[in-house]
């Protein structure tokens, strides 16, 4: 039978886990959470979500920035998001967007992809899931055409000792 | 019968790579080698064929006082420990009241005066954040002012629910002390005892500073949610030029120039040759997502030492132009593992305090605890501090072990310990 100290033990430590994974989401509107892929070791996902019911004053596209004025200096990069069907299932590459960044390599940070993007909870919201997220970083997000709203969010560490699925080898 | 021979098989493949390994360190005989051993107590039957078989609990940082020798461990959920025998014998630090520590440091000129940081603890009136000792690490406070003013914060909860983090003491003027914390930087003059908050991007609300480093009479620079600020005023005006992202990160600089400077954030590790203005990447051959942390160290001449943590501890030979300029001082894909046979998953590495140049690396800690260099430590002048008249009890760190339960210490050595200094 555990007793309480470890239960209390257990709690704090999952409450500092919490801290230092989870993801910082100050938004209303839209749906975020960054999270650890669970198919992917060490791979970090981004599920965005908003309702299907929200008419789009745009075409929706999905930005994704790593500076806090990414969207007013053109430093981040972008992807339709209006059709599902136009998403593959091997996902689609997210693109520079026009202004000082569109010539340029991109950063490692920024190759992003979308990895999904479908119809939830009954057809009640649509969900993108991207992908390429670097563990720790701070990312600004925003859907154009759904909303204005610029979200923070940070990308959860996510340690994996075993990184050959294929056989035993440890770290 | 299988697992049996899969066993003596990856015992077979484990031991020839022992030997290679130990062949391997016979070519670079002329190179200085310092032996790692493991001085967790509780170290497991594995450790002799797999260090990471072995698990003290993770260490986020050390620190050894350079006057006395004294050394410090913040884990990651057990509090503080320290040692007065050069890493012999550990003792919980029970007068620390937050657990989940992150780091600590000791003043330069004043061994009994230690400061640590931790991670909100889920306390109402947390004492988590920014604490003090007086006493060598017996007995801790946490200043009223260590509580950042109502309305700065980017939020509520961060006054609320506070966390601190990076540490750094100006070795100029050992009163002046700055600690990162999840409301801005906070910035003491006196030694600790009051604290004033500081938020380099005030049009937001005050966020996260992993780590800031003084420097060169007073530069302050530090790297947070808003990537790297610096600072040439002791904290009034704050410049940046925006291209770091910003995330969980670390910082240091060149012990040669002021304006070169090293950082992480997330995974990726960069290098500035002009005080922040310009960035450019260094690889990260682990890229595990580890908390990252680079570390700078003086060599003789004109050369340094890049260290950085993630996954293994690696070095990277650094040499200062003769007329500065901003052509790289690292190279930015040689590293050298230096932590052959040790635990993965890097906390951080102190280096000798009492030393100049070319300073040997004593402590590192990882996911397996604190892991000292027999060679480096031996050099180490370590005078127990006054009311510490004995080993401290044995104890394993982290997961609130309690030093009630010691257990007995074979030691280890690991003998493919490669570090190099």
């Amino acid at each position: 039978m555990a007793d309480h100290r470890s239960i209390r033990r257990l709690a704090i430590s999952l409450l500092a886990l919490t801290c230092l994974s989870c993801s910082e989401v100050e938004g209303a509107t839209l749906d975020y959470r960054a999270e650890c892929s669970e198919v992917k070791p060490r791979a970090v996902i981004l599920r965005v979500r908003w309702l299907q019911s929200v008419t789009p004053t745009t075409a929706p596209q999905i930005e994704v920035s790593i500076y806090k004025d990414g969207f007013t200096t053109g430093r981040f990069v972008k992807a339709a998001v209006a059709d599902p069907k136009a998403v593959p299932e091997s996902g689609v590459t997210m693109l520079a967007a026009e202004g000082p960044m569109a010539a340029a390599k991109l950063p490692e940070a920024l190759s992003l992809r979308v990895e999904s993007l479908q119809s939830v909870k009954e057809g009640a919201e649509i969900e993108a899931v991207l992908g390429g997220l670097i563990p720790g970083l701070n990312y600004y997000v925003r859907v154009r055409g759904i909303s204005d709203e610029v979200i923070r969010i940070r990308a959860p560490i996510c340690p994996a000792d075993f990184v050959d699925t294929q056989g035993e080898k440890p770290k | 019968m299988m697992r049996n021979d899969k066993s003596r098989r990856r015992i077979l493949l484990l031991s020839v790579a022992g030997v290679l390994c130990l062949l391997a360190q016979q070519v670079d005989a002329e190179v200085q080698r310092f032996v790692v051993e493991e001085i967790n107590p509780d170290w497991s039957t594995l450790d002799k064929i797999d260090p990471n078989g072995a698990s003290g609990g993770r260490v986020n940082h050390v620190a050894i006082s350079a006057q006395d020798g004294t050394m410090y461990a913040a884990s990651e959920w057990g509090g503080l420990f320290r040692s007065t025998d050069k890493g012999d014998t550990w003792g919980h630090l029970p007068g620390h009241v937050p657990v989940a520590t992150w780091d600590i440091a000791v003043d330069p000129k004043d061994a009994r005066r230690i400061y640590a940081t931790s991670f909100y603890d889920g306390k109402v009136a947390s004492l988590a954040g920014i604490n003090v000792s007086v006493d060598g690490g017996n007995s801790w406070f946490h200043p009223p002012t260590a509580t950042p003013p109502v309305g700065m914060c980017l939020t509520a909860a961060r006054r609320d629910e506070p966390s601190a983090f990076g540490i750094s003491i100006d070795l100029g003027n050992t009163n002046r002390v700055y600690i990162g914390t999840n409301c801005g930087l906070a910035i003491s003059d006196d030694r600790g005892l009051t604290w004033r908050f500081v938020d380099p991007t005030p049009a937001d609300g005050a966020d996260d500073v992993w780590d800031v480093i003084v420097h060169d009479r007073g530069i302050i620079d530090l790297i947070g949610d808003d990537g790297h600020q610096r600072s040439a005023d002791g904290g009034g005006i704050w410049t940046s030029a925006g291209f770091l992202p910003g995330g969980i990160g670390s910082i240091d600089f060149s012990p040669d120039e002021p304006d070169v400077l090293f950082a992480t954030t997330g995974t990726l590790i960069w290098e500035s040759p002009d005080g922040g203005n310009t960035w450019t990447g260094l690889t990260n051959p682990d890229g595990q997502g580890r908390i990252l942390f680079v570390k700078t160290n003086q060599r003789a001449g004109a050369n340094f030492d890049l260290w950085f943590g993630d996954v293994r501890l690696r070095r990277a030979s650094c040499t200062t132009p003769a007329g500065g300029g901003l052509a790289p001082r690292c190279p930015p894909n040689t590293w050298i593992a230096s932590d052959n046979g040790a635990h993965a998953d890097m906390g951080a590495v102190a280096f000798d305090p009492q030393a100049a140049d070319d300073a040997c690396p004593v402590l590192m800690s990882s996911d397996g605890g604190v892991s000292t260099s027999i060679r480096s430590r031996r050099a180490l002048t370590a005078t127990r501090p006054p009311g510490s008249n004995r080993p401290e009890p044995r104890t394993r760190f982290g997961y609130g072990i309690s030093p009630e339960h010691p257990t007995p210490a074979p030691s280890t050595t690991w003998s493919s310990g490669a570090g190099r200094t």
